[in-house]
């Protein structure tokens, strides 16, 4: 486990090992972490613009004694066998979850994402970490279905009065053709959660005809 | 034990499910009576947890004076203001005003750091105030030079943040730096022509002849 100070203090030190400068975007614990929705997390999970930018991450954190694990225990058969599953890399109790591009074929455009945080370490080179709104935070976490999504799904929304349901929903119609489970989870989320929040029925409905008009 | 509680206190109760109710109306009058029945084992830490759940982060969200914060909460004048030093403390409130006016504090369920990176450094230097579109922390140096890469990136989305920029020009310490920032993003002829317009509208030093060109 990894708390917010040690996060921040951590980046800041894998900035001053960087080759080059970075620009990642934080999702999952870390961005719930920067957002202040929880206080500590098992993983760092990012996503970067290209696998050239992830090696020049992991050669940074490589130096500092972290050393590349299997995904078997951490995520199920069909994430493992999906082109955009992660690099793993722990040291100790912190774990790093490295993407590039997309989160299991959910695409997220770094250089032009709509961001509500940006953090800067600025070390011997820059570390530039981009966080994402909350409704692209419980989608993705949706998609990553690990141990403890699930309850952070739900520390979001009894924290956040207003989530946008239907940006979420559009969001997920919209890249459901790059990952093919997408609709299925977010809609075994969003079914999990009506017993803590309301939701529209409006929301469910545009899944299920998003979901027809695909096997049509 | 009062480590505990702080540590405790960002934290949101996983069980919060239980109609529990504490009889006492303050922390501060049932602290003292806590302690000893945690260090006597009598509660347990679950109870801590829900007991500090209960009493600080139920709060409502959202603007308050000391009177209208101790009267919401049922609280002493003086509870009140130790209740929000401590949550100010924990990041959950901010304050303004002061002196001669009247302090407001602003609170939220997650804890707020106050941004120090281009919007902060723009709005500090131009008299022309833009609204953040997003909160930028930074840790390590941020200066003008970085901030006028960073806003002509930016300014592309909002037109108002390039009319700001130009009261940066006046704090550019390091215009070796600047260029070699603009060059890696390609956008020196930018940097070049913003400067233009700065000399212009604004008084601002003067750019070394060698990066003129």
């Amino acid at each position: 486990m990894i708390n917010t100070q040690d996060q921040e203090e951590l980046f800041g030190l894998i900035a001053e090992y960087l080759s080059e400068d970075l620009v990642c975007l934080a999702i999952g614990g870390t961005a719930m972490m920067f957002s202040g929705y929880k206080n500590a997390t098992k993983d760092i999970d990012l996503v970067f613009e290209n696998e050239k930018t992830r090696r020049a991450f992991i050669k940074a954190i490589e130096q500092l004694g972290y050393t590349e694990k299997a995904l078997f225990g951490v995520y199920d058969e069909k994430r493992r066998a999906h082109e955009g599953k992660p690099k793993m890399f722990s040291r100790g109790d912190e774990r790093f979850d490295l993407f590039v591009e997309n989160v299991f074929g959910f695409h997220l455009d770094i250089k032009n994402a709509e961001i509500t945080q940006r953090y800067d370490f600025i070390g011997k080179k820059e570390l530039v970490v981009k966080v994402l709104p909350k409704e692209y935070l419980i989608l993705l976490k949706a998609i990553t279905g690990r141990d403890k999504d699930e309850e952070d799904i739900e520390s979001i929304i009894l924290m956040e009065k207003e989530i946008d349901w239907q940006f979420i929903v559009d969001e997920a119609i919209k890249q459901r053709n790059s990952n093919q489970w997408l609709i299925y989870d977010l809609e075994e989320a969003m079914l999990k959660l009506k017993k803590k929040t309301f939701i529209k029925k409006q929301y469910f409905d545009a899944l299920y005809k998003a979901e027809e008009e695909k096997k049509k | 034990m009062e480590h505990v509680l702080r540590f405790r206190i960002s934290k949101r109760c996983p069980t919060l499910k239980t109609r529990f109710r504490c009889p006492h109306p303050t922390i501060s009058s049932f602290r003292g009576h806590l302690f000893s029945l945690a260090l006597h084992n009598i509660i347990n830490e679950t109870f801590i947890y829900q007991f500090v759940w209960i009493t600080y982060m139920q709060l409502v969200e959202g603007k308050f004076t000391v009177e209208t914060f101790a009267r919401k909460k049922g609280l002493g004048r003086q509870s009140a203001i130790n209740l929000l030093s401590r949550l100010k403390k924990q990041g959950f409130a901010r304050v303004s005003g002061g002196g001669r006016q009247k302090r407001i504090y602003t609170i939220s369920r997650t804890p707020v750091r106050t941004p120090n990176g281009f919007f902060y450094l723009l709005n500090k230097y131009s008299p022309e105030k833009v609204h953040p579109s997003f909160e930028h922390y930074v840790h390590g140096k941020y200066g003008a030079e970085r901030a006028i890469i960073d806003g002509l990136l930016l300014s592309k989305k909002d037109v108002r943040i390039r009319e700001a920029m130009l009261h940066l020009f006046r704090h550019v310490n390091d215009w070796k730096k600047l260029f070699d920032m603009a060059r890696k993003e390609g956008i020196e002829k930018d940097v070049r022509k913003l400067y233009g317009e700065a000399r212009q509208k604004t008084r601002c030093r003067t750019m070394p002849r060698r990066y003129e060109k």
